[in-house]
């Protein structure tokens, strides 16, 4: 069963991700940047994903890591709470 | 050793022998014709290593606003964008516009985008203009006028200045190669001028929160080389770079190789301006007085 922030992550990365893969059904711990995901598409992933759960990153985490994978992403955002 | 004690003591000295002519602001400084000599020397010494058949492109300060946001540098380097306004009003709008600025107050708010900014960096307007299928790979040299907007005392921090660089669209192989050829020719073209020069991973002040991340993408990544100098005591000052993109400026531009895959592209250049100061501060601040050597190379008077 998806968690509601993997549901977000995943609907964050069809719209801005500009994947070559399908962001839905990629694997949660699949390389982002080997899907296609560029260092500019990831600054627009992390601003979409603030503001569809209200959240910030803080700069600590403003890092490649942090945008790595689905399941790096999510780690990060539940870092936050 | 550093070539100068400080950013005001080299910019004093390029005044006093009227190299730089005091602008109303910083980064704005006029030239005098010994600098704008040695400023023609070297683009034209650079551009004398282009490969036979290269074509040569000289552009203004400008781009359109539509391909200037398609480059992505809004990005990465908000910080330093200028946006171009014109005046589009009637005769009741300029009568507006005079009475404000009889008043002193605000005339600005008349003005209305024009739909071109200025262009950071001369290799932008060459990447529009392959948008289609190359026949190639394909090496373009390319100047013109830029604008970034970070003022500052340094003299070799302007906002308005030249830069010259070599672009390259084609294989990734090739973008490769070209990357590691040209910073070789780069590194000897600075030595025959009689600068000691290294290359090292760029860091660009990509602006605010989201530039750490892009930062420590771009340091990884070693898309980017600066070749730099020891101008000053405390830091050294970058005069050169070379860059690959990847597919970036292909996928936003539609730039294809022949067999019809993305192109990658590349670039290597400098800001001509920042090498000519570069100069004043290894040789002196007379021309007459450098090296024979360097002066045949930039085929001074």
């Amino acid at each position: 069963m998806m968690s509601r922030t993997e549901q977000t992550v995943r609907e964050a990365l069809a719209e801005v991700g500009n994947l070559d893969e399908d962001a839905m059904s990629l694997a949660a711990d699949a390389s982002l940047a080997d899907a296609g995901l560029t260092s500019h598409a990831a600054v627009s992933l992390l601003l979409e994903i603030e503001d569809r759960l209200g959240i910030e990153f803080p700069p600590e985490q403003m890092t490649p890591e942090t945008m790595a994978s689905i399941r790096a992403i999510e780690a990060g955002i539940e870092a936050l709470s | 050793m550093s070539l100068a004690a400080s950013e005001t003591t080299l910019r004093d000295a390029l005044r006093d022998a009227g190299h730089l002519l005091p602008g109303p602001r910083p980064g704005i400084d006029g030239h005098g014709p010994e600098f704008e000599a040695v400023v023609d020397g070297i683009w034209r010494a650079y551009f004398d290593r282009a490969p036979a058949g290269t074509p040569v492109m000289a552009f203004g300060p400008l781009i359109d606003a539509a391909q200037f946001t398609a480059t992505d540098y809004p990005r990465s380097f908000p910080h330093l964008v200028g946006e171009v306004e014109v005046f589009d009003g009637g005769d009741a709008e300029h009568g507006a516009l005079i009475r404000d600025i009889d008043a002193g107050a605000d005339w600005t708010t008349h003005f209305v985008p024009s739909g071109m900014t200025f262009v950071p960096a001369t290799c932008e307007n060459v990447y529009p203009r392959y948008a289609g299928t190359l026949e190639g790979p394909t090496i373009v040299a390319c100047r013109s006028w830029c604008f970034r907007h970070e003022p500052s005392d340094d003299p070799m921090r302007m906002v308005s200045f030249r830069i010259c660089e070599y672009v390259y669209l084609g294989s990734a192989d090739g973008a490769e190669s070209f990357r590691t050829d040209w910073l070789g020719l780069l590194l000897e073209f600075f030595t025959d001028l009689g600068l000691e020069v290294a290359s090292d991973r760029a860091n660009d002040p990509f602006f605010g929160r989201i530039g750490a991340m892009l930062a420590a993408n771009q340091r990884r990544s070693g898309m980017k080389n600066e070749i730099s100098i020891a101008l000053y005591p405390d830091r050294r000052t970058a005069i050169s770079s070379v860059n690959t993109h990847r597919t970036h400026f292909a996928d936003s531009f539609g730039i294809r190789q022949a067999g019809g895959e993305p192109a990658h592209t590349a670039c290597a250049g400098f800001g001509i301006e920042r090498v000519a100061i570069a100069l004043f501060a290894a040789h002196g601040m007379t021309t007459a007085d450098w090296p024979e050597p360097v002066r045949a190379v930039l085929r001074l008077p």
